[in-house]
């Protein structure tokens, strides 16, 4: 199923010799030490690592919130490594949906307002952000929650939430950081299900996690360890 | 494929932002009424002092225009000192003699430009150390205004007669004992609803009778309702003179011919100084005014104390300035989450920079409007408590009031605004309320 293909340009995303380097003090932390890393379409991906092996930074770096101290990040043949804050900002806008371990919903907004938030910076109008996010909303489950206010939910309401939010602007590719890390079993078994059926109906999936279960949803295990790729294999 | 830069062209409509942060404003308003409240009160305060101020001036002036106007705008008034007949002169103008009554014809006959000319002599409301009172019956009142007037003082004055008639050469010339009493003056001592029952009776001013002839109608304008012209008592400038020999200030109201005002002005200024026998060298003994004069310096006046007032408001609006920019560096502080959340869907450093800066304006309107109601407010009291006083919130009222909110609200909110627009999202993302 993996696709392994080297060429250059044949790929969603493609990272070539990535290091990122911060500065603690007067020491150098090495974050990331020479990553490359090839995603396709509809791939389903799973970055794996302990805490400090780097999986965080890969993440930031792949969702465009942060560029890398050296290497080159293509997505979707853009040279993220030469993006300024602004276009930055529109990739994140236009290619990655994000879904984070706290949710991070706008608390007192409703179900609706949250997801309509991408739709705004993308400038699109008030009947058509409207009919997007009742759309995103139907396809996580929650259409008949819309007008609930974000901390009128549970847990797992608010995740699909979150997951409509990432859907809403159909991302090239969702990026979910321990996305059940604050969800009960049962819950989470519910949201991977969501993720994998995302994933088969044509969306790119990579989650950051450190629990083998989640990870196994996924086809394709990427582990870390101390900045560098140790094992890049398909999943079971 | 092609590796290519991209050019975003998104834009984010004013109206969607201004919506959006309307909305998260309201919402940091609802969840800390207290904290926005503290906010905007410098804001609320600045407001008021110059809403109000401006409300009070421009009543009064517009109180006194009408009551200057009342005495004619086409006509210059003459006399012997500058500034208010009824206070004392100053130590420079103290020897100046006061204007011969017999000037006036004088002026109408010499200057083209003059057409009438009458006089008012002024009686001081104290005479041989015992105020003036008017009694008519049992009822009594001092607060009366006695002068004396030529016959045709009243025609040139504009004064309308609510019932009688004014004076008669004859009564004049022969120091009838006859009055014209102001509408107040003939409520005082003829009861709530004189009508025309004053009209042959007698009314007392220093034990000596005089017959009420004329009573004048109902004056516009004055200070907060007030206008002495209402307790006038007139009697016939002859009259006067006898009655009241020491009293000779005199008031001359010199009608210009209609669009001659200015022209006026100066032909009676020539014939006045030589009738005074001035050199060319020495500077006039009189003092030549118009209602359209008197107003302007008024107005010169109230501009001084708006101006003022404003310097005042600068630094209630500075202090308000201050509560903003706290509340502002504390809702960005506390919302640094979501603004990594906003930067993560897409959010560029203007989009977040222009919603707190909304958020700002917003709540400094907001202190604006407070005042500019609680202005108001205050503002509908006083026309309860003084008559006359009329409820106008003047538009540069307003517009100081919303515009300098607006200021404030920008300048205040613009470092916190700025400070939330630089946030390095993966920082903003992961920072944990303290």
């Amino acid at each position: 199923m993996t696709s392994r293909d080297t060429s250059p340009g044949a790929h969603l995303l493609e990272l070539r010799g990535v290091h990122k380097v911060y500065q603690v003090g007067s020491e150098e932390v090495r974050a990331l030490d020479g990553v490359d890393l090839d995603v396709s379409q509809n791939e389903y991906v799973a970055i794996m690592g302990a805490s400090g092996s780097g999986k965080s930074t890969l993440m930031n770096l792949l969702g465009c919130l942060d560029t890398p101290s050296s290497g080159s990040y293509r997505l979707n043949g853009v040279a993220v490594e030469a993006l300024d804050d602004e276009e930055l900002a529109a990739i994140r806008n236009e290619e990655i949906g994000f879904v984070f371990q706290t949710f991070n919903l706008l608390a007192r907004a409703t179900a609706l307002k949250n997801v309509e938030l991408p739709l705004i910076y993308a400038g699109l109008g008030k009947q058509e952000r409207r009919r997007k996010a009742e759309r995103a909303l139907e396809r996580v489950g929650l259409g008949d929650r819309m007008s609930h206010r974000s901390n009128e939910l549970s847990g797992g309401q608010r995740q699909r939430v979150a997951v409509a939010r990432a859907l809403v602007n159909e991302p090239s590719i969702l990026l979910a950081d321990e996305p059940t890390g604050n969800l009960d079993s049962t819950t989470s078994g519910e949201i991977m299900e969501l993720f994998d059926e995302l994933n088969r109906s044509g969306n790119t999936v990579i989650l950051v996690t450190h629990e083998d279960d989640i990870a196994g949803h996924a086809r394709r295990i990427v582990v870390l360890r101390d900045g560098k790729i140790i094992s890049d294999e398909p999943s079971r | 494929m092609p590796v290519h830069t991209r050019k975003p062209t998104r834009h984010v409509p004013w109206r969607d932002s201004v919506s959006t942060s309307v909305f998260l404003a309201l919402e940091s308003l609802r969840a800390h009424p207290g904290r926005a409240v503290l906010a905007v009160l410098g804001i609320v305060v600045g407001i008021v002092t110059v809403s109000l101020v401006a409300t009070v001036l421009a009543n009064v002036r517009n109180q006194v225009a009408l009551l200057f106007r009342e005495l004619g705008t086409d006509n210059v008034f003459a006399f012997h000192l500058s500034g208010d007949p009824y206070s004392p002169p100053s130590d420079e103008e103290a020897p100046r003699m006061p204007l011969d009554r017999g000037f006036g014809d004088v002026i109408a006959r010499q200057a083209d430009s003059v057409e009438a000319a009458a006089a008012q002599i002024l009686i001081p409301t104290v005479v041989n150390g015992r105020a003036l009172s008017a009694r008519a019956g049992s009822a009594v009142s001092d607060t009366v205004l006695v002068e004396g007037a030529s016959a045709n003082f009243f025609d040139i004055v504009g004064a309308e007669f609510a019932h009688g008639r004014p004076f008669t050469d004859l009564e004049d010339r022969a120091a009838a004992r006859v009055a014209v009493l102001g509408a107040s003056l003939a409520r005082a001592l003829f009861g709530g609803d004189a009508g025309d029952a004053a009209l042959g009776r007698e009314v007392y001013l220093l034990g000596e009778p005089y017959s009420v002839v004329g009573v004048l109608a109902q004056r516009r304008g004055g200070f907060f309702g007030e206008n002495r012209q209402d307790s006038v008592l007139a009697i016939p400038a002859g009259t006067a003179r006898r009655r009241f020999p020491d009293s000779d200030a005199t008031v001359l109201y010199l009608r210009s011919a209609p669009g001659r005002l200015r022209e006026a002005q100066t032909e009676i200024e020539t014939v006045l100084r030589k009738l005074r026998r001035l050199g060319p060298e020495e500077p006039n003994d009189f003092n030549l005014s118009t209602s359209e004069q008197i107003i302007g310096t008024l107005d010169r006046v109230g501009a001084g104390i708006a101006l003022a007032t404003i310097a005042l408001a600068a630094v209630s609006l500075m202090i308000g300035g201050i509560g903003i920019a706290n509340v502002m560096i504390i809702a960005v502080t506390e919302r640094t989450r979501e603004i990594g959340l906003r930067m993560s869907v897409g959010a560029r450093p203007r989009d977040v920079l222009r919603q707190f800066l909304i958020e700002s304006v917003l709540l400094s309107l907001f202190g604006g409007a407070c005042g500019l109601a609680v202005a108001a407010l205050l503002a509908a009291l006083l026309t309860l408590a003084v008559p006359g006083f009329l409820l106008v919130l003047p538009l540069w009222a307003v517009a100081f009031g919303l515009g300098s909110s607006c200021l404030t609200g920008i300048l205040a909110g613009y470092l916190p605004a700025r400070q939330a627009a630089r946030m390095d999202p993966v920082e903003a993302l992961r920072y944990e309320a303290a």
